[in-house]
């Protein structure tokens, strides 16, 4: 039992609260509601002059949605492992204080787990994966026709 | 560290005073006044409005209604940081969350009882509320914000 796991644990909290927020972020469209770099204006909205239907990674917000993409394939692999790790180390002795975050940390490492077994997880991914394909390569050869 | 001078500055003696939790308590505020405002603003004004009329804000014979059109005057003292809350709310309430677990999970044993419940109970109004905002009546509300 270790200061180390409950760090860690934390870490993939956030990490994965964050990718929900860039999730929300890219859905809902940030400040600027729905008039800016939201999915639903990618597709529907009239493109301003001059501007091109491929993506861009110029802006910084396209970056943040490759993180969170990143985040949002390997999280349930470290959910798992550190739900395990978590699993051992609170059987074994310890100090109360540490035995605390660490079963805090535990028990979001297994809702983070079972979240990908609901569409909660499987939706980050698809998301954020196809909404980093479009940063990049905007909406395909077919885009012209988009209206 | 940040303790050990705390601690420091009390004369030798005094015993130091208990933590008052102020973070906590100042996320609890957030949320409840976060939640209250989105009902009171937005979701209570469209209900008497709107859903108990039989109508929702796009009619044939008055076309969209935005807020701005419905209400005015005092009214907007409420209706403007509940159409914000709208817009921003969702991702601020993942950020809400992420706070409130890390402040649970780490002094949770120390807070009093009454601190602990408000905690988990204004976490879990936060819950329901980002639940709330990515569900169909949610998504109603939003559209009649950015209409």
């Amino acid at each position: 039992m270790t200061n180390g796991l409950w760090r860690t644990q934390l870490a993939l909290v956030w990490a994965y609260g964050l990718t929900a927020f860039f999730f929300l972020f890219g859905l809902l469209g940030g400040p600027h509601g729905g008039n800016s770099n939201s999915v639903y204006d990618m597709v529907y909205a009239p493109l301003p002059e001059g501007q091109s239907v491929r993506g861009s990674l110029a802006q910084p917000f396209a970056w943040f949605t490759m993180l969170a993409m990143a985040v949002a394939w390997l999280a349930p692999l470290f959910a798992a492992l550190l739900a395990w790790r978590g699993r051992r180390a609170l059987k074994g002795e310890g100090e109360q204080a540490l035995r605390d975050r660490i079963r805090a940390g535990t028990v979001a490492a297994f809702v983070i787990v079972v979240s990908y077994l609901t569409p909660v997880g499987w939706t980050l991914v698809y998301g954020l994966t196809r909404w980093t394909m479009m940063n990049i390569w905007g909406e395909g050869p077919d885009a012209a026709q988009l209206d | 560290m940040l303790a050990l001078e705390i601690h420091g500055s009390y004369a030798s003696g005094v015993t130091q005073p208990g933590s008052r939790f102020v973070a906590a308590r100042l996320l609890v505020v957030g949320q409840l006044s976060m939640v209250s405002l989105y009902l009171a603003g937005a979701v209570v004004p469209y209900l008497l409005n709107f859903t108990f009329q039989g109508a929702d804000h796009c009619s044939l014979t008055t076309g969209c209604q935005a807020p701005g059109d419905v209400f005015g005057g005092p009214m907007l003292v409420l209706l403007i940081p509940a159409m914000i809350i709208t817009v921003v709310g969702p991702m601020t309430a993942v950020l809400f969350l992420l706070m409130s677990f890390t402040s649970l999970a780490r002094r949770r044993r120390e807070m009093s009882d009454a601190l602990r419940r408000w905690v988990f109970g204004a976490a879990g109004l936060t819950l329901a509320f980002l639940v709330f905002t990515l569900l169909p009546p949610g998504r109603l509300l939003l559209n009649w914000v950015l209409d």
